[in-house]
């Protein structure tokens, strides 16, 4: 995550460490009261949103069309609660969001920003400073069909996490 | 060649640039401020950099500098401004094509859903590779396509 002259950028990237069929790294994101613009820069996923019943559902069930190839520009509806599971060797998406206060305190606890970070992006003095934030890296499985969290990727079969 | 094409959401507005390898895109204009490009797919050359940059890149455009790119592979990146940012938006567009007063997100719909407002393909560009130089009469021209959509 890194600040530019008017925006926070948060960039996800993720490698898919099974060369066939795993999917080792997931993210689902804290979901947002603010409509969400993302950018998909590379790679291919399956891409799930959470019902109100609070099920997975798997977007490709609701469409027919490649919504989860890249590259592709989308804004996600505020109050979704979203997800993926990789499915190529490498994955990058970048969110956007502006340098407002409102806003940047609705991400705030989402994106660990901590309160000395907030002032410090809003802080007209950093303009032309590129900061880099912060930087995580985390290892998750889940289920491509389902979404279900899965143990560790030691523990899960291949045939567990097979793609469509 | 390459292929451009003006985004907006709620904040901001994107100046968004798809390019075959060997293509080469100039902003025919100068900002009386900074601002980054931000590569999202590929590689390219910045400007007067000595070296490609591969995704995930970041540029920053100098006050007066016209942000050149060449891309040495298939690549995708976005410029990012403020809608309310007066001074760049009043330098880059008019009334006529001001973002700032079109409807949200220009109304693109290649699909909506219960999680998507927009899900929009980026078009990655055909054709034989070419050197385009995009001036400010460019740029409204796409923004006024967009709003107009």
């Amino acid at each position: 995550m890194f600040t530019t002259q008017s925006h926070v950028i948060v960039a996800i990237e993720g490698e898919n460490l099974d060369e066939v069929t795993c999917s080792p790294f997931t993210q689902s994101m804290p979901m947002q009261s603010q409509d969400l613009t993302v950018f998909f820069g590379e790679g291919t996923a399956t891409i799930f949103h959470k019902d109100s019943n609070g099920d997975w559902i798997d977007m490709r069930t609701e469409m027919t069309r490649g919504i989860d190839v890249a590259p592709r520009f989308l804004v996600i509806n505020k109050n979704v609660e979203f997800g993926s599971v990789v499915t190529s060797s490498l994955y990058r998406v970048t969110f956007v969001l502006p340098k407002d206060r409102t806003i940047l305190e609705l991400w705030q606890p989402g994106l660990f920003i901590t309160d000395e970070q907030l002032e410090q992006i809003l802080d007209p003095a950093t303009r032309e400073s590129f900061i880099e934030l912060h930087a995580h890296n985390t290892e998750k499985l889940r289920n491509g069909d389902t979404f279900e969290e899965l143990p560790g990727p030691d523990e899960v079969a291949d045939s567990d996490i097979t793609f469509v | 060649m390459a292929s451009v094409e003006v985004r907006k959401d709620i904040h901001s507005v994107y100046i968004q640039c798809a390019m075959r390898i060997n293509d080469t895109i100039k902003f025919d204009w100068v900002l009386p401020e900074s601002y980054t490009a931000i590569l999202i797919k590929g590689s390219v050359v910045f400007g007067v950099e000595p070296a490609a940059t591969p995704a995930l890149g970041l540029y920053r455009v100098a006050v007066g500098e016209k942000l050149e790119v060449e891309a040495t592979e298939a690549s995708v990146l976005f410029v990012p401004f403020l809608l309310s940012d007066t001074s760049a938006m009043d330098a880059m567009f008019t009334a006529a094509d001001d973002p700032r007063t079109a409807s949200d997100y220009y109304n693109v719909t290649d699909f909506q859903s219960t999680a998507y407002r927009v899900n929009s393909t980026i078009s990655e560009s055909t054709g034989p590779s070419e050197n385009l130089v995009l001036t400010l009469a460019d740029l409204q021209g796409i923004a006024l396509t967009a709003k107009g959509a």
